[in-house]
């Protein structure tokens, strides 16, 4: 810790007037569950470390069912902006910096790159960040009174210059911002264009669950049918590949399943599931010294956890999103609710969850 | 050190120690000397004082009293990150110096152009002796000071004047000519729908500066000059498209073409020009009939020499 009086004295008047500001907390750490919502400033990291730098960003939408929100860059301290960067004071932000919105560089990110929660601007001036592109460019006019009131609510000083063209300093600017953002947002933009559905796993965890005596069994036969009804749904649980057929025993137990109350009306209810893992499961899948760090934290079920390795296959394969069916009891969660996200060696996924327990909720009422 | 020895050290009762001081101390040093001395610091070398000044300045101005430091802390992923983005902290304090040097010098000439034909002080009162304000003589503006966004859009219109670049020598840039400051300032007097205030000149080249300030300082002039390189062929048809396209504008096609030219949105030009937005885009249309006939003939590089001249020659030319 820092002595004050080792510090020279120009330092010490400096910082005896800003010591009043209460320091940021850390950007990897969000706040749980993350649930961001329109107006926002937050960081943003890219998916894997190495691809982009992280940057705050503005959000300006939010899509809870994909884990998506459509976000606007940031910037601070520097004086490029041209006539679509709107720069806010921090009495205007509620942050102790300058803050500029590039409302011309938007691009989705998904939750999990996102951090804590640092300021949320007015709802009004959010909205008219967002418009302001529409209304400058003209290409989407707003009625006429919309217009007006995005108007006066960014006041002309507020911006910059308009950008000319490719000699101008401003273009290469704004084009090394747009190149930051699509860094930034590489991986969630081509799932987006690519509008496939995030892999659907299940998170074998649950079989074990079913089965688990300290369990109240009418809750256990009631997730067992909503189960069910979810691996018939087309395209469900088929992420077996890296699942050794040698962890049968555990993860179908039937003798701790023949022990229960309906216990076996359960283990009929899972013979769809219990044929597909026979089918796709391989005899000695790889092993892996990947470092896996889970947020929230995993509480494991099984005594070997399958899903590092089913992760490991999705990474493999250029995912970065899935959705889980899984239990919120397998996590350290106050609530089920909330995307979950696993960082494996520094790359990023964001996992969808789909929590049997709310199903079997739905299901029962 | 390790960034979490830093955040550490943020999120200790002081936000800025030791810790955080040598590494702006070891940014300032990595950056300093890639800029010369005399142009950035007013010193022939970059000596201990000259990079503990900037090193108190930075902190002081841009990472406490700025909030810069909170910035960096809220978003930095790792201690690269960290110092890539103190480098960032020096080399804008240091833009921010030239920058600085750069608008005194040319709002120290624009006062001495101002105070000369064809300028006019706009108001004489005692109460505003200290920062009077200015319009051209032949023309009446409304008695009050530009609004930011007229300020904005005038720093749009003077922003494509050709600049002098930097020499290289130890000596300030004029940024402009003489000639060239004389129609910035005229153009800046057409534009706006009121008189200014030398002020109000400092935040037009504020904004203007610092937009192209990064790539000025190795620039020589600036392109939209192209007529001047052309051979006599090419401008003896250059004055004749021009005389041609010039005749048939009204003078608030004029003052149209260069808010067009300056990059102004649609509804820029409605607000800048007072008219409806049909009335503008009415306007527009004629206006761009009238270029599209006079230059379709024309090569790409003859059309943009064009251009610039009827830009700039609107300037040098007073039209009745």
């Amino acid at each position: 810790m820092t002595n004050t009086n080792q510090l020279p004295d120009w330092l010490r008047a400096a910082l005896y007037k800003t010591q009043s500001r209460e320091p940021y907390p850390v950007p990897d750490d969000p706040e749980w569950p993350i649930m961001p919502v329109p107006g926002e400033v937050r960081a943003a990291r890219p998916t894997q470390a190495s691809e982009a730098e992280s940057r705050l960003v503005l959000i300006v939408a939010t899509y809870p069912e994909s884990g998506i929100v459509s976000a606007a860059l940031t910037t601070s301290g520097g004086s490029e902006s041209t006539e679509m960067d709107v720069r806010l004071d921090p009495e205007e932000t509620g942050v102790s910096f300058p803050l500029t919105i590039e409302t011309d560089v938007v691009s989705p990110l998904w939750f999990a790159q996102l951090g804590p929660r640092l300021t949320q601007l007015r709802a009004d001036l959010t909205a008219a960040l967002a418009g302001l592109p529409f209304v400058l460019s003209n290409s989407d006019p707003e009625p006429a009174s919309e217009s007006a009131a995005i108007r006066n609510l960014i006041q002309g000083d507020k911006r910059g210059l308009p950008t000319r063209d490719p000699s101008d300093p401003l273009w290469q600017w704004k084009k090394r911002e747009l190149d930051a953002m699509r860094r930034l947002s590489a991986d969630c933009l081509r799932s987006a264009l690519e509008e496939t559905r995030p892999e659907p796993m299940l998170d074998l965890a649950v079989l074990s669950a079913l089965s688990d005596s300290a369990e109240d069994p009418w809750t256990q036969a009631q997730q067992a049918l909503s189960l069910s009804e979810w691996a018939e749904e087309p395209d469900n649980v088929r992420s077996f590949e890296q699942v050794s057929a040698a962890d049968l025993p555990e993860i179908f137990n039937i003798d701790a399943f023949s022990q229960r109350p309906f216990g076996l009306d359960i283990w009929n209810a899972l013979e769809p599931i219990r044929e597909q893992f026979l089918h796709e499961t391989k005899p000695s899948p790889r092993g892996t010294q990947a470092r896996v760090v889970w947020h929230p934290t995993r509480k494991p079920m099984l005594e070997k956890d399958q899903l590092p390795a089913q992760i490991l296959s999705c990474l493999a394969k250029g995912k970065r999103s899935i959705r889980l069916m899984t239990l919120a009891k397998c996590w350290d969660l106050s609530e089920p609710s909330g995307v979950l996200f696993v960082d494996v060696d520094n790359v990023r996924l964001q996992i969808l969850p789909d929590f049997l327990e709310n199903r079997s909720l739905e299901a029962h009422a | 050190m390790t960034l979490q020895d830093l955040r550490d050290e943020y999120g200790g009762p002081h936000k800025l120690g030791s810790s955080i001081l040598s590494e702006i101390r070891a940014a300032a040093n990595r950056v300093c000397h890639t800029y010369p001395p005399l142009k950035y610091a007013g010193v022939l070398g970059w000596n201990d004082d000259a990079i503990e000044d900037l090193v108190q300045d930075v902190t002081v101005g841009r990472l406490l009293g700025g909030g810069q430091l909170d910035y960096i802390m809220a978003h930095t992923a790792d201690i690269q990150h960290f110092r890539a983005l103190l480098d960032r902290q020096v080399r804008q304090e240091l833009s921010a110096r030239r920058t600085r040097t750069l608008i005194d010098n040319l709002v120290d000439r624009c006062g001495e152009i101002l105070i000369r034909e064809p300028f006019t002080v706009a108001n004489a009162s005692s109460t505003h002796r200290r920062d009077p304000s200015y319009r051209l003589a032949s023309r009446s503006v409304e008695g009050r000071p530009p609004t930011g966004e007229e300020l904005r859009i005038a720093a749009a219109v003077i922003r494509p004047l050709p600049r002098v670049g930097d020499s290289g020598s130890d000596r300030a840039s004029a940024v402009y000519t003489n000639e060239t400051l004389q129609a910035a300032l005229k153009l800046l007097a057409e534009t706006l729908p009121c008189s200014f205030s030398i002020r109000d000149i400092d935040k037009i080249f504020s904004e203007v500066l610092t937009s192209w300030l990064p790539s000025f300082l190795s620039e020589e002039e600036g392109d939209l000059i192209a007529s001047e390189k052309a051979g006599p062929e090419e401008v003896a048809i250059l004055r004749e498209v021009i005389d041609k396209i010039w005749a048939e504008l009204s003078p608030e096609e004029l003052r149209h073409f260069r808010l067009l030219m300056a990059g102004c949105s649609f509804d820029e030009i409605a607000v800048n020009l007072a008219v409806s937005r049909p009335t503008e885009l009415k306007r527009r249309l004629g206006l761009l009939r009238v270029l599209e006939a006079g230059l379709s003939d024309l090569s790409e590089s003859l059309q943009k020499s064009v251009l610039a001249e009827l830009f700039f020659g609107s300037q040098r030319k007073q039209k009745q």
